[in-house]
């Protein structure tokens, strides 16, 4: 029972003491032996209420993490509610507190600024409050706020003085760290060339960082403006693309977006802008705030226009000599330049074959460059698909037969026509073969040219017995101008840009492109389209005619 | 039988030099010109049959050189190879739209293969 702690409190659990009090005399005034009972009774009933109400109060003390406690002046004696105890790791009610016991359980750091605290408020007697740390006996610390107040007889002497105590640690925890979260990131915001924006979807409002004003020049009240300004200052041919592909991932389920734009500055100019964002959204998928950043990429651009204009200069100026190279040989091979002996007319051959392989060099270059900057053109027309595969093993027969090499194709039966663009299936069908007979290890083998259904799919595969790639480069195999060490070991020759320009193909197209293949044994390579066929895509890039990419 | 009269357009000289030389060896009375206003004013002085006409010349370049001659009634349905090494497609849609005949990239073909397409217009017209 801690009966004490109640007066603590001028309200919550609290008795009207005084009332009582005057009750219980008058009923001992008019007592005699025929009232004891009733006196009884009455005690009997107060010390119920009281009980009730303490339990109440300690309960509620317990869950708040709020204890409290009284110093009576005159008699020197302190009390501490149960909870006050736990707050200090003690047990509750273990021993008695007096001061000297209780600036013990202070931090040291803090006990002198407490000290003076307490001591003012005893010498004025106005009411305090603060904040300070305890150290428990396993040494961990707690951060407690304590609110006091002392009491004051008729003369104005202190009597007693009357106080809470709150473990507010978590709080003060959490308080911290969102803080120094909230640091970081005005420290990120104000270290990065970024614009960092926040925008609630449901206001669409925008709030960004300095960088609005830093690196695009805007008066700093533009750090909130709604969704229409941003909109308003993205270039007028980004914007329905802007405004379309945001909109298409908001109605998703996407968490994130990556866009593209020109967005003008306060000068009037426009730079070229990568936006990424991340979508925060509630428990049903409905966004509610969109936080991501403006990066400048206009220099990357430059340098990617720079690149193109450089590409295209140097193969249009390389093609120029290098086809009138093609047409003199062309002619001295063909005796207009009079007759040539047999060593002449060998080497006048092998500067040809040079000249042209130079040639779809440059075009493979310039081929790949282009789709890479702009989107490949896909026209799916409905194809006998077994024609055109057998066509291109037919223009390859000849480099298949020198090698000894045997293609082996049976079309399956009740094939109909399939929708896929011929000049680009053509060379995906081009480009694997021209591997398969390459890097067949062996004379005699044979090359196995598949066209099926599988599932809900066509695959075209093509299988080869050759020289296999080694399993530490399988995942580069794709990328452009890569070549496996065992493909240049058997066979000098070649961009490594063949199944690069497949992938972009397909990747174009809407189909998958992949392979199987074990270093020394073989590989499978293949497309996959749906039933379908290609999709369509409206490009503003064709394949220059002659493209025979390798590798 | 009178020789086949080529008109040829174009700026590079080398490239210019080789379809001169094997066109004239092969049989053909070749004409050269270096620009675009010399192809229109050559146009009047030789009535070519064909003329093969490369897309980038300075002095207009072979697209605004095939739109001027199409307005005049004389060359409306003179054949019109147009020669070039680009391969963008908006520019072979113009050159088609603007009444080209046919469309060779120079670095793909041989000079057998300009010979063969010369003469299958030729019989066409």
């Amino acid at each position: 029972m801690v009966a004490h702690t109640v007066h603590a409190f001028e309200s919550g659990g609290k008795i009207d003491s005084d009332n009582e009090e005057q009750v219980l005399a008058d009923t001992l005034q008019t007592t005699d032996t025929e009232n004891t009972e009733a006196l009884r009774r009455r005690l009997a009933t107060l010390n119920q209420r009281l009980e009730a109400n303490n339990s109440a109060l300690e309960e509620a003390q317990a869950l708040t993490h709020l204890g409290s406690w009284q110093w009576n002046v005159a008699s020197g004696e302190i009390s501490w509610s149960d909870e006050l105890y736990r707050i200090y790791g003690l047990k509750p009610q273990e021993r008695q507190i007096d001061f000297e016991s209780f600036m013990g359980l202070i931090h040291s750091e803090d006990r002198d600024r407490v000290g003076s605290i307490i001591g003012q408020a005893y010498q004025t007697g106005a009411a305090f409050e603060f904040e300070h740390r305890i150290t428990l006996s396993n040494n961990s610390v707690r951060i407690l706020y304590g609110k006091g107040k002392a009491d004051k007889d008729a003369k104005g002497a202190i009597t007693r003085m009357v106080g809470t105590s709150q473990d507010v640690t978590e709080q003060r925890q959490a308080e911290a760290a969102l803080r120094l979260s909230d640091e970081r990131f005005q420290a990120v915001s104000a270290a990065t060339n970024d614009v960092v924006y926040d925008r609630e979807v449901a206001t669409e409002m925008v709030w960004s960082n300095d960088a609005l004003s830093s690196q695009y020049g805007y008066p700093a009240h533009c750090q909130n403006q709604p969704l229409s300004w941003w909109i308003k200052h993205i270039h007028p041919a980004d914007q329905t693309t802007f405004t379309k592909t945001v909109q298409n991932i908001l109605n998703g389920t996407k968490t994130h977006w990556t866009v593209e734009y020109r967005f003008k500055k306060h000068d009037g100019t426009y730079v070229d802008v990568r936006d990424r964002a991340f979508i925060l959204r509630d428990d049903t998928g409905r966004p509610l705030r969109i936080i991501g950043s403006m990066l400048d990429i206009t220099q990357q651009k430059e340098l990617e226009r720079a690149k193109d204009k450089f590409i295209s200069l140097v193969s249009h100026q390389l093609r120029t000599p290098l086809t009138a190279m093609r047409l003199f040989t062309g002619m001295l091979a063909g005796g207009q330049g009079g007759k040539l002996s047999a060593m002449q007319s060998d080497f006048v051959d092998k500067i040809n074959a040079s000249t042209v392989r130079m040639i779809r060099l440059v075009s493979d270059i310039l081929n790949v460059s282009q789709i890479e900057r702009g989107r490949l053109k896909v026209v799916p027309v409905p194809t006998d698909i077994s024609s055109l595969i057998g066509w291109h093993i037919d223009e390859l027969k000849p480099v298949a037969e020198a090698k000894k090499v045997a293609i082996n194709y049976e079309p399956i039966k009740d094939l109909q026509e399939v929708n896929v663009d011929p000049v680009l299936f053509g060379q995906i069908v081009h480009n694997f073969l021209t591997n398969a007979i390459r890097y067949s290890r062996d004379e005699d083998t044979t090359i196995t040219v598949r066209f099926e259904r599988r599932s809900e799919q066509y695959v075209l595969a093509v299988q080869d017995s050759g020289i296999g790639i080694p399993k530490n480069v399988q995942r580069r195999i794709f990328s452009s101008f890569f070549r496996a060490d065992n493909a240049v070991k058997a066979h000098g020759d070649g961009t490594g840009l063949g199944l690069y320009l497949i992938k972009l193909i397909m990747d174009a197209a809407g189909g998958e492109t992949g392979f199987e293949s074990i270093e020394g044994k073989g590989s499978t390579f293949y497309v996959t389209m749906p039933f379908s066929g290609m999709k369509a895509a409206d490009g503003d890039k064709i394949l220059m005619q002659e493209t025979h990419g390798e590798d | 039988m009178a020789k086949t009269k080529i008109l040829l357009a174009e700026d590079e000289e080398m490239i210019s030099m080789a379809f001169h030389y094997g066109l004239t060896y092969l049989g053909y009375d070749v004409t050269v010109a270096v620009d675009g206003l010399e192809t229109l004013a050559k146009l009047d002085e030789i009535t070519p049959d064909i003329l093969l006409l490369d897309m980038i010349m300075p002095n207009m370049n072979g697209l605004e050189t095939l739109e001027a001659l199409r307005q005049k009634p004389a060359y409306k349905q003179l054949p019109v190879i147009m020669l070039t090494n680009l391969s963008q497609p908006s520019d072979m849609t113009t050159a088609y739209e603007l009444g080209a005949t046919d469309y060779l990239i120079k670095s793909d073909i041989t000079l057998d293969e300009l010979v063969k397409r010369v003469e299958e217009i030729l019989v066409r017209a």
